[in-house]
């Protein structure tokens, strides 16, 4: 194995810092990206927990302007790649290429792709072909690429922001399940306000930009990232996620009727690890030392939508996900105290 | 854990105590809610079931019901544990504190940063927050309404009248009616234990009535067990009684007022034994006149007392034959009878008294149910709308004759039903006396054709005194005065009188109508079976 990226050293930081640093990356991007609060707390969160986001909404809903503003705003290598049908999976990864020294002895030399960054930005991800998509996989899993018989690490931390456009938009891939697997949130980014868009419209149509300053840098993300991983769980708090979990296998008896009748695989044990994470990074945010149901349970439709793989008839009905989840979670709510008449 | 986490400690903890004892209210509250009304529901057919069936103790069992569901819940709810990790959810999520007293709870020994910063929160939290914040009582509108109106009209029908409260009246007026006899009866058994020994078992059984008795509320139960113990009382008594004492009781008299030897004790058995002691010095003439008067006295106890007559005639024949030893010997004998008789008399006695202290206690048990009965008896015959008179004619002559008359006619039926009066007394000097009697309507087929009778629409007239057909024993005789549905004081005429009239009309009425042959034919045929049976010796020429 050979070392090509470098681990950013790791400063400590205060839950307190914690919050206020994330507060202050919210607030840069929010100079940029108008609205969208949602959107931009998950990915701060995916940010924050070290995990991969994908970001789903038709063009021009800033998808790609959020992630180009968030790599502004921490001081991370970033790089991006735009996917096209044509994309090879060595454009992503890199390449071994045949070099020719003073002495006239040749040999082959390994070219970092543009995934060898901080903060990758896989911009209309679906639109290359699974083949190519799924040259990911490696690095999106175990931060590292295998490319000419040699693995090699990828720099710390390492973030893939994906966007992509929603699958009945012509000329798009569908994802892997494996790969999406791999994403720790899936965001949709809805579409704005009309308020919202007259101020994009002031923003966007003067002769003033916007700019943004840096407010983290690797270090501080690090050790952002390592405290996000402190923050303790109550035991029933992970039973309820595990518990959500399991909710959503349509072989398991119990299963709610939407997800008998519309999932075929539920989702795998990553999805309740992306609900703890995530409802760390949230109970951090919000200033709390421990992680709460509420939290489970808020970070839960993010999580999960992307790994229900979902059946023919979900598609004939017009079922989303979303839809599904929403009866998972009616199915299995937050869990009570025991006791008839506790609240 | 420095002090600051401690008193943390404290604050969460007495929280949690009050989040226990709040989340036990909130249960009970709760399952009262929930179980209201169906308890409710339940007590409501209680108090239904006791306006169907008269039941004493429907209402209590209503009430106890509700009572009973009540302490249940309360109970519970004060010994149901709560585990603290429970209180601890409880409160976050009635405080919407995010599952910081939880998280306290199950990080409350661990060391670090966020250990503390858990517990600083929870305790933070935990200040200045009541129980009652953290677990409101909720009331679910339609439970408790549905609730209130059953128990509203289960405490209505309790209260408004019921239609068997008349029912339950007559049965707790029973109750108390056999509890009055129970009380009666014990108190004779004591009178009759006071006469002695020989009362001892007679009392023993009036007191094993009374205790019987005291077990039932039905009259028909206590006229059932009294009846019973007088039956018995009456068979230990014997049919003897009368004459043993009155052969005893008439030996004492004659021995008192005449004694045996001057100047011996006053009883009879004491004057028997003296006179065996001074049999030795009697002279012969003296033996005789003893021995005739130990023959006069053993005729007299022959009836009653047998054995002691026939001592009483062995010492007599002893004596005339001058065996005195022997005449000593059956005089100490007659003493020993005597006085056994007179035992077995005075213990038949109180067996006599106790039977007639159940007997009437029996009487008296029908009495109180007949009397309870009356009304419903009037009202049935109100409702048939069936007029019966009864008749009883009772006659008294000299000596013990009795005459009785009952008569039975037919209102409206060709033939009727009636039994004559019968009078029962002695046949040589008793002279029947006059009797009055009622006469009884049923019209059955006439059993007696010979003496049947019919009413005489023509001839009779309301308040006529009339003759009822009937025998007497003796010189007896009946007098009847009808009184039956037919009008009182109708007057009733043999049938033999009133059949040739009717026949006639009934040919009359056929001749004058178009009617078919055959029923022609079975009109006539009626009336011939009528005259056949009415004269058989018409019918047997």
């Amino acid at each position: 194995m050979t070392s090509e990226g470098t681990t950013a050293t790791t400063t400590t930081v205060t839950p307190d810092q914690y919050a206020t640093v994330a507060e202050a990356i919210e607030a840069e991007i929010g100079k940029v990206i108008v609205g969208q609060h949602e959107v931009v707390r998950a990915v701060v969160t995916c940010l924050l927990a070290e995990g991969h986001a994908l970001l789903e909404g038709v063009p021009g809903l800033g998808k790609t302007q959020l992630v180009k503003t968030l790599s502004d705003v921490v001081d991370l290598r970033f790089s991006r790649v735009q996917f096209t049908p044509d994309l090879m999976p060595a454009d992503i990864v890199g390449t071994q290429v045949l070099e020719e020294d003073e002495a006239g002895r040749r040999t082959f030399r390994f070219r970092a792709g543009p995934v060898f960054a901080g903060f990758v930005l896989a911009d209309e991800i679906n639109r290359a072909t699974p083949k190519t998509q799924s040259a990911l996989l490696e690095a999106m899993q175990e931060r590292s690429v295998t490319a000419g018989g040699a693995t090699r690490m990828l720099p710390r931390p390492f973030l893939v922001m994906a966007t992509q456009n929603p699958l009945e938009m012509e000329g798009t891939y569908p994802l892997p399940e494996a790969q999406l697997d791999r994403f720790l949130l899936k965001v949709q980014v809805p579409f704005p306000t009309a308020d919202e868009v007259v101020t994009v419209l002031e923003r966007t149509t003067g002769q003033a930009t916007q700019q943004v300053r840096t407010v983290a840098d690797a270090a501080t993300l690090m050790g952002m990232i390592e405290l996000t991983r402190q923050v303790p769980v109550p035991s029933h708090v992970l039973r309820h996620a595990v518990d959500l979990v399991m909710a959503t296998h349509p072989e398991l008896p119990g299963a709610p009727a939407a997800i008998a009748r519309y999932v075929r695989f539920g989702a795998s044990p990553r999805g309740a690890q992306a609900l703890v994470l995530a409802g760390k990074v949230r109970a951090l945010l919000d200033g709390r030392p421990n992680v709460s149901i509420d939290d489970i349970r808020a970070s839960a439709p993010a999580a999960l939508r992307h790994r229900l793989v979902l059946g023919y008839e979900a598609g004939a009905e017009r079922t989303s996900a979303d839809d599904i989840l929403a009866d998972v979670m009616a199915a299995v709510p937050a869990p009570a105290a025991g006791v008839r008449g506790a609240p | 854990m420095n002090g600051h986490s401690e008193a943390a400690g404290s604050r969460v903890d007495g929280l949690l105590d009050g989040v226990r004892r709040r989340l036990r209210l909130a249960w009970g509250n709760e399952v009262v809610q929930w179980a209201a009304p169906v308890v409710a529901a339940a007590a409501l057919a209680m108090v239904l079931a006791g306006w169907l069936v008269s039941w004493a103790w429907s209402e209590w069992a209503a009430l106890a019901i509700g009572v009973v569901a009540i302490a249940a819940v309360g109970v519970t709810a004060a010994v149901v544990r709560v585990p603290a990790t429970v209180a601890a959810r409880a409160a976050d999520r009635g405080l919407r504190t995010h599952d910081a007293f939880a998280a306290a709870l199950q990080f409350a020994g661990h060391q670090g940063a966020f250990a503390d910063r858990i517990n600083q929160r929870a305790d933070h939290l935990a200040a200045g927050v009541r129980p009652t914040d953290a677990i409101p009582l909720r009331f679910h509108r339609n439970r408790v309404l549905t609730a209130a109106g059953l128990a509203s009209l289960a405490v209505a029908l309790a209260v408004l009248p019921n239609p068997q409260d008349d029912r339950r009246r007559e049965r707790a007026a029973e109750a108390a009616a056999v509890d009055q006899l129970a009380a009666e009866v014990a108190a004779d058994a004591e009178a009759i234990a006071a006469r002695g020994e020989a009362g001892q078992a007679a009392a023993e059984r009036l007191r094993q009535l009374a205790e019987e008795l005291s077990r039932t509320d039905s009259l028909e139960r206590a006229q059932e067990l009294a009846t019973a113990a007088a039956v018995e009382l009456e068979a230990r008594a014997g049919d003897d009684l009368l004459s043993e004492k009155a052969a005893t009781q008439g030996l004492e008299r004659s021995l008192g007022s005449n004694p045996l030897v001057p100047g011996a004790a006053a009883g009879a058995a004491d004057q028997l034994s003296a006179l065996a002691d001074q049999l030795d010095g009697l002279s012969a003439e003296e033996a005789a006149a003893v021995g005739e008067r130990l023959d006069a006295l053993a005729d007299s106890q022959a009836a009653g007392d047998p054995a002691t007559a026939e001592a009483l005639a062995s010492a007599a024949d002893a004596l005339r034959a001058g065996d005195v030893s022997s005449a000593k010997a059956a005089l100490g004998e007659a003493a020993g009878t005597h006085t056994s008789a007179a035992a077995a008399a005075a213990a038949g006695e109180a067996d006599a008294a106790a039977a007639a202290a159940a007997d009437d206690a029996a009487r008296r048990a029908g009495a109180a149910r007949d009397g309870s009965g009356q009304g419903q008896g009037q009202g049935q015959g109100q409702g048939q709308g069936q007029g019966q008179g009864q008749g009883q004619g009772q006659s008294q002559g000299q000596g013990q004759g009795q005459g009785q008359g009952q008569g039975q006619g037919s209102g409206g039926s060709p033939s009727g039903n009636v039994s004559g009066g019968s009078g029962a007394g002695t046949p040589a000097p008793g002279q029947g006396g006059q009797g009055t009697g009622t006469g009884h309507s049923d019209g059955a087929p006439g059993e007696e054709p010979g003496t049947a009778s019919v009413f005489d629409p023509v001839t009779g007239a309301p308040g006529e005194s009339g003759t009822v057909g009937g025998g007497t024993e003796g010189d007896s005789e009946t007098i009847g005065q009808g009184d039956g549905a037919t009008g009182s004081g109708s007057r009733r005429v043999p049938l033999t009188d009133a059949l040739p009239e009717y026949t006639a009309r009934a040919t009359d009425a056929l001749d004058a109508t178009a009617v078919p042959p055959s029923v022609r034919a079975l009109v006539l045929a009626y009336f011939d079976s009528l005259q056949t049976r009415v004269t058989p010796d018409a019918a047997g020429g």
